[in-house]
């Protein structure tokens, strides 16, 4: 199977809301395990006690949602940090340049070929021309040097979020395939503080920033929800906006301000998960005739949902709903039988 | 079919055309004397210019040079007869005795004697005066003020040709040549480039002369370029600080800036020359934009002392005689003006104009249709006529005629940025409920629409009954995202402080996300507003300001708790030191206040004084008052058919009043006491005892503060100090009862109502919770989190109606999780029993979440029928 056809073949059962991750399916096309996600948090210099304090905590509640509500298993999890001693149990190493280097290192050795790996950056950012960069304790980290890490990941997707001030460089060095980069800020010049990353985080840790009910989180929904947080707050406090956050997942290392499932940027980034939920079921899929069958007519009727969605403004409304709700029955019923068929949801 | 996007609508502007380069002196030389006498001219030393002028004219030296300035130098401060005298005497014995007609011909047009300076005109001209090209100008502008516009016109186009032909006019030939070009620009509006190109020449030729300079300012100001024509002002007053066209222009600029300087700056023209009857006509104008209509008779009689075919004293005089509804004097005025100028459309605009000012934008309307119809180069006229069109509610006319104005004379500012507010106005989103149609940003118009139709309706249910009047409808309410697109709506210009404008059933007013949180509350705004639609419409338009203001104010406190402004330190000790605007010129509180914050207090006076009156006299005194006004009468007359009292007898009533109601507070704000008084004192000390800890005599401070002063509702009022503070020390009950008080005062504190709300939830007491969170919401209706709570408490007590209002909110708030907030509204909808509603609505959440468990469970469920 070539790269592109695991990509498809993960995309298609992504969007059907049960598996965790694109890998899952690669991964069991491939005969090996089942794919996992992969996180790495970095939370850098504070400079000040509250940006510390408030750097800790972000990273600590990233960590924490991500083992207990999404399962990421432990030992996938790294968390390098200022001041490892403030939580020795939970923080891998200082958050230096080397460090991170070494942590991406080993998570590309350990990494199955289909994995994901999410590396959030949280801390202040700072900019030399048009260059971003990360401030760690030591050297900073750039786009650039960061770039040259990330080649380790050959074949796994790879989502980079750098939640810092100036962080917008980023998208023009990390920009690629198989990549997800998202940064707080429109360019290196917008330097003022950033809300985006207590947003970020939050869209983690509980149910608002799951759009579609899926009951995950997709990096296109976190990144939504932050984005649209942020404004909310700018617009509450009578400011001016000066944090544009951007995605880019398409390559072309233009960052996208609205991304969507739709448009030049959002498709890979609403497929990626923290979550892993979902995995048992295709796992069992593997083995139960019946189930890969129900699976397929939920992709089915999804589909058709999505199609018809597409022609919702061509049609006469009352036609419209009345075939969006035998659709969502056909859908509801589906689900109750993959759930009686030991599928789970 | 979609209006396609407008061609943007340039404003050219005049500047930077002038700067020529100026000379380092000027071109003429004169004999010493002359020019000693000129200087003392042009630098506003006029008796040593007479002194001068006269003693060279007299001896029959530097003629006519000398007699010329002998009699301008006289005229100048107005003494018109004796420049008519000096006059005389140079020309016994002159050799060439037109040299001097052209002067006086000016001089005789000053005083109205049009026969007598036409004809002088005519002989500098006939004559071939040196000075005969100004002699045109003259004969132009008096021709042109009789009215026979095609041969004025004809004497302005050959300073084309004069300007063209001549080898080296001199700098007052050049001004000339600017001015005929100001009346040519009517026609063709390129020509004012020209104009103010002739009189950057005209300054480059003479630097010491302040009149282009002037002139050029008035021609920016009449541009709409303040700065400019300031900047040139500034420039003729170095030279010459006393030149009273000077003054009297920074007067006009004054007024274009909405500054209350305008009269000072009349008068200090006046004060220059007494007699100048342009001037004392302008001071008439200003007074009549104050509503006092004795002064303003009085200033424009003595204008027509010194001209009694003053045009503009007697456009006045036609001014007040229909504010006053006197309209025999009105035709006798109108026809003797038009006998005068049959082409003076300056008549009927000036009538627009002072219409406009008091709030009859229908007779605005008329009036200004009268003027084009009169002039159809009228483009002023044009442009009132359009902007009292819009008015009156008539968009797409106003529209069209402000497209005229703007062909015309594209310098309009006014009509330029009225025309681009009307782009973006036409993709505003409506909203009608029976009475009230609502136009509102469509960013804003999801979210808007939902509150204030409803509390409209009730505003107009409340004060029909109140009243026992419906105005007009449907009232039109035009809701602006940005304060400056609101602003334009009401004057055509960015800067107006206000927050809502009513111009009888149109009303517009600034959204809640035009101002920053805590500066307003919309609601109270808008009932505000629709208070002074239904007072407007009661008395025809007549009703004077502060008692519209008053007793919309009043209204608003009758509305809801909380609303209709409070009482402050300053105001009290204005009323104590005086300060506050007598009843006989309340007005002025409102137009051109003394001091700052005389506004806000003249409105806070207002309501007091309508609300005593209904307390003592009961409301029915309110719509005698009323009564009074449509039926015409003056205030004086009103207060003496209702009360029996006139305006002092009534002020000494309301002065007693505000005494009994404030006393303590009163007595307490005594500056003179140690401390800066009692109330100074007690926050003072209460600050200091909270910041050392000593948190039981600081709240006793407070406790004592809030007993000489409990009406006070400012942000650092006892009240509120207490609140927080018994909240933070766990006395909620405490707290509970100081927020209750502190939110029956403020309208605007938005932190206030949501303490109140959340300890009126842990009160247990869900109708306060859900009431003060109510509140809140017209101070800031953009809070999810307010919306969120107030949802589920109304949800929570079973109304879930007013759930549905708060979740199609949250809709309108474009949540990020819309397939929830989806999802909510179809179940409030499903339990107020709207199924087919609740059915079409879950699914908007299905069709975003196809997943969505609970919706699906919901959607079973209506399709079931169960509830």
């Amino acid at each position: 199977m070539t790269a592109a056809a695991v990509q498809g073949a993960a995309l298609a059962l992504a969007v059907s809301g049960l598996v965790g991750d694109p890998g899952v399916v690669a991964a069991q096309g491939s005969g090996g395990g089942a794919p996992s996600t992969h996180l790495i948090v970095v939370t850098g210099l504070g400079g000040q006690p509250e940006y510390s304090d408030l750097f800790f905590t972000q990273g600590k509640s990233l960590i924490e949602a991500a083992r207990d509500r999404w399962g990421v298993p432990g030992a996938n999890i790294t968390w390098l940090a200022e001041a490892p001693d403030r939580a020795p149990e939970q923080i891998a190493d200082r958050s230096t340049k080397e460090a991170l280097e070494t942590a991406i290192a080993a998570t590309a050795g350990r990494a199955g070929p289909a994995d994901g790996v999410m590396i959030v950056l949280i801390g202040h950012g700072s900019a030399a021309g048009d260059e971003s960069k990360i401030n760690l304790p030591g050297p900073d980290v750039s786009g650039a040097d960061l770039a040259i890490a990330l080649g380790a990941f050959t074949t796994q997707t790879v989502a980079i979020v750098n939640t810092a001030s100036a962080s917008g460089g980023f998208v023009g060095e990390l920009s690629g395939d198989r990549r997800i980069v998202v940064t707080a800020t429109r360019s290196a010049r917008e330097q003022e503080r950033t809300y985006f990353g207590s947003y970020f985080v939050d869209a983690f840790l509980d149910d608002g920033a799951d759009t579609d009910k899926d009951e995950r989180v997709s990096l296109l929904e976190a990144f939504q929800f932050a984005a649209g947080e942020v404004a909310r707050r700018y617009e509450r406090d009578n400011q001016l906006l000066t944090e544009h956050a951007m995605l880019d997942d398409n390559g072309d290392r233009e960052g996208s301000a609205e991304p969507g499932t739709t448009g030049a940027d959002g498709a890979l980034a609403g497929t990626f998960f923290l979550a892993t939920a979902g995995r048992e079921v295709v796992e069992a899929a593997a083995d139960d005739p019946e189930l890969a069958a129900l699976l397929a007519q939920k992709t089915r009727i999804e589909t058709a949902i999505a199609e018809l969605r597409r022609l919702r403004d061509s049609m006469d409304p009352a036609v419209y709903d009345a075939e969006l709700e035998t659709l969502v029955l056909e859908l509801a019923a589906t689900n109750r039988a993959i759930r009686d068929q030991g599928g789970g949801r | 079919m979609g209006r396609s996007a407008p061609t943007p609508r340039l404003w050219p502007v005049l500047g930077l055309l002038w700067l020529v380069p100026i000379p380092a002196c000027a071109q003429d030389v004169e004999s010493a004397d002359v020019g000693l006498a000129r200087e003392a001219f042009q630098t506003g030393d006029y008796d040593e210019a007479v002194r001068q002028y006269g003693a060279l004219a007299r001896e029959g030296r530097d003629y006519p040079t000398a007699a010329r300035g002998w009699a301008e130098s006289l005229a100048i401060t107005g003494e018109y007869e004796a420049a008519l005298d000096a006059l005389d005497e140079a020309r016994t014995g002159a050799a060439n005795p037109v040299e001097l007609d052209r002067v006086r011909g000016a001089v005789l047009r000053v005083v109205g004697r049009l026969d007598e300076a036409e004809t002088a005109l005519r002989r500098s001209i006939d004559g071939a005066a040196s000075d005969a090209e100004l002699a045109r100008l003259e004969l132009g502008e008096l021709l042109w003020r009789r009215g026979d516009r095609d041969r004025a016109i004809a004497i302005f186009d050959g300073f084309i040709d004069f300007y063209n032909a001549s080898v080296d006019p001199t700098a007052a030939e050049l001004t000339a040549v600017g001015t005929a070009l100001t009346y040519l620009g009517r026609r063709d509006s390129g020509l004012f480039h020209d104009a103010v190109r002739a009189y950057g020449e005209a300054i480059a030729a003479d630097p010491g002369d302040p009149m282009p300079r002037i002139l050029m300012a008035e021609l920016f100001l009449s541009k709409f370029d303040s700065r400019e024509a300031g900047t040139l002002l500034d420039e003729a007053d170095a030279r010459n600080p006393d030149h009273p066209r000077a003054a009297l222009t920074r007067a006009r600029r004054a007024k274009f800036d909405g500054s209350y300087a305008a009269i000072e700056l009349t008068e200090r023209s006046l004060e220059i020359n007494p007699n100048d009857p342009v001037a004392r006509a302008f001071l008439a104008r200003l007074y009549v934009d104050l509503n006092d209509t004795g002064r303003a008779a009085g200033e424009a009689r003595r204008a027509l002392e010194t001209n009694p075919v003053s045009l503009e004293a007697l456009t006045e005089l036609a001014a007040i005689a229909h504010l006053e509804d006197d309209a025999e004097a009105f035709r006798a005025h109108r026809d003797r003006i038009l006998a005068l100028n049959p082409a003076y459309s300056e008549l009927f605009e000036a009538l627009a104009e002072a219409a406009y000012r008091t709030h009859r934008y229908r007779d605005a309307v008329e009036f200004a249709e009268e003027a084009v119809a009169l002039d159809n180069t009228a483009w002023s006229a044009y442009a009132a006529l359009g902007l009292n069109q819009l008015r009156v509610g008539e968009l797409e006319t106003g529209r069209q005629t402000l497209e005229s104005a703007f062909a015309g004379d594209p310098f309009n500012l006014w009509v330029k940025n009225t025309l681009d507010l009307l782009d973006e106005l036409s993709a505003f989103e409506e909203t009608r409920s029976d009475r009230f149609v609502f136009l509102i940003h469509p960013d804003e118009s999801e979210l808007l629409s939902i509150y204030a139709p409803e509390l409209a309706e009730e505003a107009f249910d409340a004060m029909s009954a109140r009243y026992g009047y419906e105005p007009p409808t449907p009232i039109s309410v035009e809701v602006y995202d940005r304060h400056a697109d609101f602003s334009v709506r009401t004057v055509g210009l960015a800067g107006i402080g206000a927050l809502g404008v009513s111009f009888g059933s149109v009303l517009a007013m600034d959204s809640p996300g035009a101002r920053p949180e805590g500066e307003f509350n919309w609601g109270s705004t808008l009932w505000h507003e629709i208070s002074h639609a239904f007072t407007l419409g009661y008395t025809d338009h007549r009703v004077p300001r502060w008692l519209s203001e008053g007793l919309a104010v009043l209204d608003e406190r009758h509305a809801r708790d909380g609303w209709g402004g409070d009482v402050s330190p300053g105001f009290l000790q204005a009323f104590r030191d005086e300060r506050l605007p007598s009843l006989a010129r309340f007005n002025y509180g409102f137009v051109r206040p003394e001091y700052p914050g005389q506004v806000q207090h003249s409105y806070y006076m207002a309501s007091l004084l309508v609300q005593m009156i209904e307390e003592e006299d009961g409301f029915a005194a309110i719509l005698a008052m009323l009564d009074g006004y449509r039926d015409g009468l003056e205030t004086p007359a009103v207060f003496e058919r209702v009360f029996g009292l006139d305006a002092d007898a009534l002020d000494e009533r309301l002065s007693a009043y505000i005494e009994t109601r404030f006393a303590p507070a009163i007595a307490a704000l005594d500056e003179s006491q140690p401390g800066g008084g009692e109330f100074l004192a007690l926050l003072t000390s209460a600050l200091a005892h909270r910041s050392e800890g000593r948190t039981d005599e600081a709240i006793a401070a407070l406790e004592r503060a809030r007993e000489v002063f409990p009406e006070y509702a400012g942000a650092d009022a006892p009240t509120l100090l207490l609140a927080r503070m018994h909240r933070e020390r766990g006395d909620d009950d405490a707290a509970l009862e100081a927020y209750r008080a502190y939110t029956a005062l403020n309208e605007n504190h938005l932190e206030a109502h949501v303490a109140l709300a959340e300890l009126e939830e842990a009160a247990g007491n869900a109708a306060g919770m859900r009431d003060a969170l109510e509140r809140a919401l017209w101070i800031d209706p953009y809070r999810q989190d307010v919306h969120e709570k107030l949802a589920a408490a109304e949800e929570e007590a079973g109304d879930w109606s007013a759930g549905v209002r708060e979740r199609r909110a949250l809709l309108g708030l474009d949540p990020n999780d819309r397939a929830a907030a989806y999802y909510r509204l179809a179940l409030a909808l499903y339990r107020d029993g709207d199924t087919a509603a609740a059915r079409s609505t879950v699914l908007r959440a299905l069709e975003i979440a196809p997943n969505y468990e609970d919706a699906i469970d919901l959607l079973i469920q209506i399709r079931g029928g169960g509830r």
